[in-house]
């Protein structure tokens, strides 16, 4: 069993209310104080505490949590109800001092369509208070960094998905920014683009910079950072190293679907071990649950191989976030 | 290249918003659209002055009073001013400049003054091209220069005061197009042919400039409460459509930089 394992019979915490969540390594960068935003009745963040430091931080969370109104929060794109935001000790809303030292990946899928990709970069550098000429060549670096050079030309208009997504992120590169917020970065790019972008994340993380990056899919940010907060329901329901996340995670029954020929051969195996806690048949195999999935996921195939069971393919839904997110606040 | 030690300059700002803006405007398929609509007065004065014999300067005056005056400036005042904050809302592109180290009423103030230029474009460019047909049949080459001029001020005043009006709604309402139409309807339908009532809207100080029916202002309503008209000087004309337009810009400006706008 692995160390990771023998963590997994402890209980998740959950966070108490006025307590500050830290994230990230050094000096704080980032801190909001017991911020709440409510749209009528519907409340998009309650009463958060954070401190944010340098690094990769991953802001997880389901659709619909609070993810990009917190983020409009710490931005001073949207002004909380309660609280306060303040980055390097400067209050957020309406602070254009702020502003010069942080860079956003907007969610939306918005853009000056008719403007060329170098056009639209070199534009928002120039608000930075760049001269043109300045702007244009960070530009040019930051459509270099995100590999667009040879589209910088086109209209913005003709972009692709992907390249849509990354002109977003060469314009929040481009002035060098000490801050760098991204909502959904990865959203429509392929696995080349995907994995280019994570690398740059992480080299931006590396240089010192503070990179929060919100998402809904735990996989795709434990590839950037293992620094994350997990918010639910507007409430940061945990944050620190992913791995004590994971821990909090694995104590609790982990399902594994597992398409097989054999399912009642492979069932009467797995009865003997004490981590598997129950047994569904389904049309095309069984579902497992279990109380150490890292040991489960060797195991069945070992089975399958040995008895010749006719393995077909084992997934996990709980790799959906909502799972997690269902045993955390359970 | 560090970001701490910049401190960018609101001018180059400004200017950097305006000329993206008016770039923007300018490309734009509604400003084609709007100045086809525009010229729209001049192919009827000139199919007029083909087939009738009239007088240049009269026929132009009479143009600009009922078209051009009560609907053509408005019409662009509501191309351009209203939709210059609330296009970026709409479009989802507000965040963008918002997140920029520049103040927001510099922001709110280089795109309505691209807006008023654009409009001013387009209102005075087809009133120089309806000036140009009605000038073949005037008999007073003088007097129809001076009236041009007159009425061109007049007309560029109108766009900006309307403009800065719209531009204002659009930022306290978020939507540009009902509350200008509601506007114009309140103010420049009802109340001005209203008497008194009348002086609250800005198409009586754009008379009031132009010199438009100054004798015969004394209508219906009008007498039953007035001897004569209430008739301004031209510069107090001037000088109320110039603080008009002065105070909505500054209102729309604190409204925009107060207010949170959920894009």
């Amino acid at each position: 069993m692995s160390t990771k394992a023998s963590t997994t019979k402890q209980q998740p915490q959950k966070k108490p209310a006025a307590q500050i969540a830290r994230v990230g390594q050094g000096d704080v960068v980032i801190a909001a104080r017991r911020i709440s935003l409510w749209y009528g009745p519907v409340i998009g963040i309650n009463n958060i505490s954070i401190d944010m430091c340098q690094g990769v931080i991953g802001l997880l969370g389901p659709n619909g949590a609070g993810k990009s109104t917190l983020l409009k929060c710490l931005t001073g794109q949207l002004r909380p109800k309660t609280g306060g935001v303040q980055i390097f000790g400067q209050n957020v809303w309406n602070n254009s001092n702020v502003f010069a030292r942080i860079g956003l990946v907007p969610e939306q899928d918005a853009f000056y369509e008719e403007m060329t990709g170098h056009q639209f970069v070199t534009y928002l550098t120039r608000l930075q208070g760049y001269n043109t000429v300045e702007a244009e060549k960070l530009a040019d670096e930051a459509i270099g960094i995100v590999d667009l050079q040879d589209k910088r030309d086109q209209p913005i208009r003709a972009y692709s998905k992907g390249m849509r997504q990354r002109i977003k992120i060469a314009q929040a590169l481009a002035h060098k920014p000490d801050v760098l917020f991204m909502d959904e970065p990865l959203a429509g790019t392929d696995p080349v683009g995907r994995r280019k972008i994570i690398n740059l994340i992480k080299d931006q993380g590396d240089a010192g910079k503070t990179v929060l990056v919100s998402s809904h899919v735990l996989h795709e940010v434990e590839q950037m950072t293992s620094d994350i907060v997990m918010i639910n329901r507007g409430r940061i329901i945990a944050d620190g190293n992913v791995y004590k996340i994971r821990a909090m995670i694995d104590a609790h029954p982990h399902t594994i679907t597992v398409d097989i020929d054999k399912a009642r051969a492979l069932a009467a195996k797995l009865s003997e071990f004490e981590d598997v806690v129950s047994i569904e048949f389904h049309d095309r195999g069984l579902r497992v649950a279990t109380t150490d999935p890292d040991a489960c996921y060797q195991r069945i195939p070992a089975i399958c191989l040995d008895n010749e069971l006719g393995l077909r393919a084992m997934t996990s839904p709980d790799n959906n976030l909502m799972a997690v997110f269902k045993y955390l606040v359970g | 290249m560090s970001t701490v030690a910049r401190t960018p300059s609101t001018v180059s700002q400004f200017q950097t918003v305006l000329v993206t803006q008016l770039m923007q405007l300018l490309r734009a398929r509604k400003t084609i659209a709007l100045g086809i609509i525009q010229l729209l007065p001049a192919v009827a004065a000139l199919i007029y002055v083909a087939f009738e014999n009239v007088d240049g300067l009269t026929m132009f005056r009479n143009i600009v009073e009922t078209v051009t005056f009560p609907f053509l400036i408005p019409l662009a005042a509501l191309f351009y001013g209203g939709p210059v904050l609330v296009d970026e809302m709409e479009g989802r592109t507000l965040t963008y400049l918002t997140l920029r180290p520049i103040p927001k009423p510099a922001l709110y103030l280089g795109k309505v003054t691209a807006g008023c230029l654009v409009g001013c474009l387009v209102v005075i460019v087809p009133m120089f091209v309806l000036f140009g047909v009605c000038l073949a049949t005037s008999s007073d080459f003088g007097a129809t220069i001076s009236s041009m001029g007159q009425m061109s001020a007049a007309a560029a005043l109108g766009v900006i005061c309307y403009s800065t009006i719209f531009a204002m709604l659009g930022a306290l309402f978020t939507n540009s197009l009902i509350s200008g139409i509601v506007y114009f309807v309140v103010f420049e339908m009802i109340m001005a042919i209203l008497p008194v009532l009348e002086l609250l809207s800005i198409r009586y100080y754009l008379r009031t400039i132009a010199e438009f029916n100054t004798s015969d202002r004394l209508g219906l309503l009008d007498q039953m409460i007035l001897d004569k008209p209430i008739i301004f000087p031209i510069w107090a004309g001037v000088l109320v459509t110039l603080v008009i337009a002065g105070a909505a810009s500054l209102l729309g400006a604190y409204i925009f930089k107060e207010k949170q706008y959920h894009v």
